[in-house]
C-alpha cells in the first residue's frame, strides 16, 4: 500500500488532517500533477459543506435537466420483500440498518427507568437534555424518566457507548459504569464496559473517571484513554497521538497507519466481534497502513493476505493469521 | 436555494424528493465536476462522472446513511468514481491512442481576442485581492510552487497557504462567472 499517492489520499487527509502521514502523502500528491492542487482546494471546501463557486465551464442547468431526465428513467424501487433478497454483499450495512430498527428494546417501565438494549446492531438516541448516545451491539442503558429535568444520571449496565453531551454547567452529566463513575460537563467521549474493566476514552472536552466510593480519579482530556480494571483500584492512562480504531465501532472505519500485526489483530477482533490469533511470532514487525470503511471481514482478510503477503484463515469465529 | 440540515437533506434523497435532489446537485456538482475534470482532462467525461455519481445515488437512495454529511458522501463518491474511470481508461487505452492521433487536430481552443478578454478580467481580479492573498496565489499559479514551498518561503503554516489558495479561488471565480 505504499505505492504513490492517488487522489484517495485527499480523502484521507480530510478524514483525519492531524495525520503526519497523511500530510506528507497529501503533499507528494499535489506536486504529481498541476491540477491535482485545485482538486484538493475544491474538495476541502465541499467536505466542509461550503463548495467553492462554480468554474465557468460547468453548465449546472443544463447538466441538471440532463439528471432530471434520466432520473425519471430509473424504475422505481422493487418492493420490500424482493429487495431483502438481493441485500448481500455490499450492502449488508444496509440489512444492518434494518435489524437496528428491530432489534432494539426500548423497555419503559415499570417503574421510572428507561432502558434501551441493543443486540446485533448499533443504535443512537437524543436525551431530552439534547445530548446524543450511540449504542454498539450488545450494550444496555439505562435512564430515570426525569433525565434533564433534575439530573443527567445514565447508566451504562454493559457494552459500549459514545456520549455527545449538550454543555449544560448547572447539571453534570454523569455515567455510571460498573464500580467507575464518569463525570462531564458537555463534551463527547466513548465509555466501554466490558468484562475485563471500563475504558473511558475522550474525543474533545475535558471528563472525570472515579473508582465508585473513593477520591481515586482521573481527569482526561481528548486523545486520552482511561482503564480501570475489573477488581482493581488503579486507573492507568494511555495518550493516542493518531487515530486508534477506538471510535472504529460508531464511525464503521478501521485506520491503519503504519500499526503493528497485533494492533491490527486486536482492532479487527473489537470491530468484528471474532477472535485473532497470530501464530507466527515472525510476523508481530509486519505493519499494516490501509483504511476499511465499512467492509466485510473477508475483503479485509484478502487486502491484507495481499499486501502484507501473509496467510489467513477465517472459520467461523476464528481468524488464524501464519 | 433551500436550506437544509443534513438530516432532512438525506431524509428528502430518501424518499426520492426532487426538489432536495436539485438543491444539493446545484449546490455540489460543480465542485464535482471541477474535481472529474482535473483528474481525467475531459469535459465530457467529467459531466459522464458527475451524472454518474448523483444516478447512483439515486439509484440506492435508501441506503444512504443519515449520520454522515452527504457533502462526505459526495466527495467519496466522486474520489472512486475518478480512480474507477482511470483504471477503464488504463484499460482501453491500447485501443484509443490512434483515435486521439486524429482527433486532436480538431479546433476548439478560443479565439484570440476572447482569450485576451478573459485574460485581462482576470488580471482586474487578481488585482483586487489581499495582498499576501495574491502574492501566495502568484506563487502558486505563475512560479508554480507547491503548497509546502510556499508555507516555507513566506514562514507561514501550510494550512494558511491552503486558505488564502482557497479565498482567492474564490473572489476570481466569482468575477470571471459575473463578467461571462
Amino acid at each position: 500500500m505504499n505505492s504513490k499517492p492517488d487522489i484517495d489520499i485527499v480523502i484521507r487527509y480530510l478524514e483525519d488532517p492531524e495525520n503526519v502521514q497523511h500530510k506528507k502523502l497529501l503533499n507528494d500528491w499535489i506536486q504529481q500533477d498541476p491540477g491535482n492542487l485545485d482538486i484538493f482546494l475544491d474538495m476541502k471546501d465541499m467536505w466542509h459543506g461550503d463548495p467553492l463557486p462554480a468554474a465557468s465551464a460547468f453548465d449546472t442547468q443544463g447538466q441538471w435537466q440532463h439528471l432530471d431526465a434520466a432520473l425519471d428513467k430509473v424504475p422505481a424501487a422493487p418492493p420490500a420483500t424482493t429487495r431483502v433478497v438481493k441485500m448481500q454483499g455490499r450492502y449488508w450495512w444496509a440489512a444492518a440498518a434494518v435489524i437496528l430498527i428491530a432489534g432494539t428494546i426500548t423497555w419503559l417501565g415499570p417503574g421510572r427507568y428507561k432502558t434501551v438494549t441493543t443486540a446485533q446492531n448499533l443504535d443512537s438516541l437524543h436525551l431530552p437534555d439534547g445530548s446524543t448516545v450511540y449504542l454498539n451491539a450488545h450494550t444496555s442503558i439505562r435512564y430515570a424518566r426525569s433525565f434533564g429535568k433534575d439530573n443527567r444520571h445514565i447508566k451504562i449496565e454493559k457494552g459500549e457507548a459514545f456520549f455527545d453531551v449538550t454543555r449544560n454547567e448547572a447539571l453534570p452529566f454523569t455515567v455510571d459504569a460498573p464500580d467507575v463513575e464518569v463525570r462531564v460537563l458537555g463534551t463527547s467521549f466513548n465509555v466501554k464496559a466490558a468484562d475485563a474493566g471500563v475504558k473511558v476514552f475522550v474525543q474533545s472536552g475535558k471528563v472525570s473517571a472515579a473508582w465508585k466510593g473513593t477520591e481515586k480519579k482521573v481527569i482526561l482530556t481528548p486523545g486520552v484513554e482511561a482503564s480501570l480494571k475489573h477488581r482493581g483500584s488503579d486507573i492507568n492512562t494511555q495518550v493516542y497521538s493518531k487515530n486508534n480504531n477506538i471510535l472504529a465501532w460508531k464511525t464503521r472505519c478501521l485506520v491503519f497507519d503504519d500499526s503493528p500485526l497485533a494492533e491490527v489483530a486486536a482492532a479487527l477482533s473489537d470491530f468484528y466481534n471474532v477472535q485473532v490469533n497470530i501464530s507466527n511470532g515472525q510476523l508481530a514487525d509486519k505493519k499494516l497502513l490501509a483504511t476499511f470503511r465499512n467492509m466485510p471481514l473477508d475483503e479485509v482478510l484478502d487486502i491484507m493476505r495481499k499486501t502484507l503477503q501473509i496467510n489467513i484463515s477465517h472459520k467461523n469465529n476464528l481468524v488464524d493469521i501464519y | 436555494m433551500l436550506h437544509l440540515s443534513n438530516e432532512e437533506i438525506v431524509k428528502g434523497i430518501r424518499n426520492r424528493s426532487k426538489e432536495v435532489f436539485e438543491a444539493v446537485f446545484k449546490q455540489f456538482a460543480p465542485s464535482m465536476y471541477n474535481i472529474a475534470y482535473r483528474y481525467v482532462k475531459d469535459e465530457d467525461d467529467a459531466n459522464d462522472m458527475v451524472q454518474d455519481v448523483f444516478l447512483n445515488l439515486w439509484k440506492g437512495a435508501e441506503n444512504l446513511d443519515e449520520r454522515a454529511p452527504v457533502n462526505h458522501y459526495l466527495a467519496r463518491a466522486t474520489v472512486n468514481t475518478c480512480l474507477n474511470r482511470i483504471k477503464k481508461e488504463q484499460r482501453k487505452e491500447g485501443y484509443v491512442k490512434e483515435q486521439l492521433v486524429t482527433a486532436s487536430h480538431a479546433d476548439n481552443t478560443p479565439s484570440q481576442l476572447e482569450h485576451k478578454e478573459l485574460e485581462a478580467q482576470y488580471r482586474s481580479a487578481l488585482e483586487k485581492l489581499p495582498e499576501q492573498c495574491r502574492r501566495v496565489f502568484e506563487m502558486s499559479r505563475l512560479k508554480g510552487l507547491s503548497p509546502a514551498e510556499i508555507a516555507e518561503q513566506l514562514n507561514i503554516s501550510i494550512n494558511t497557504v491552503y486558505a488564502h489558495l482557497t479565498t482567492a479561488l474564490k473572489k476570481l471565480r466569482v468575477v470571471l462567472i459575473n463578467k461571462e
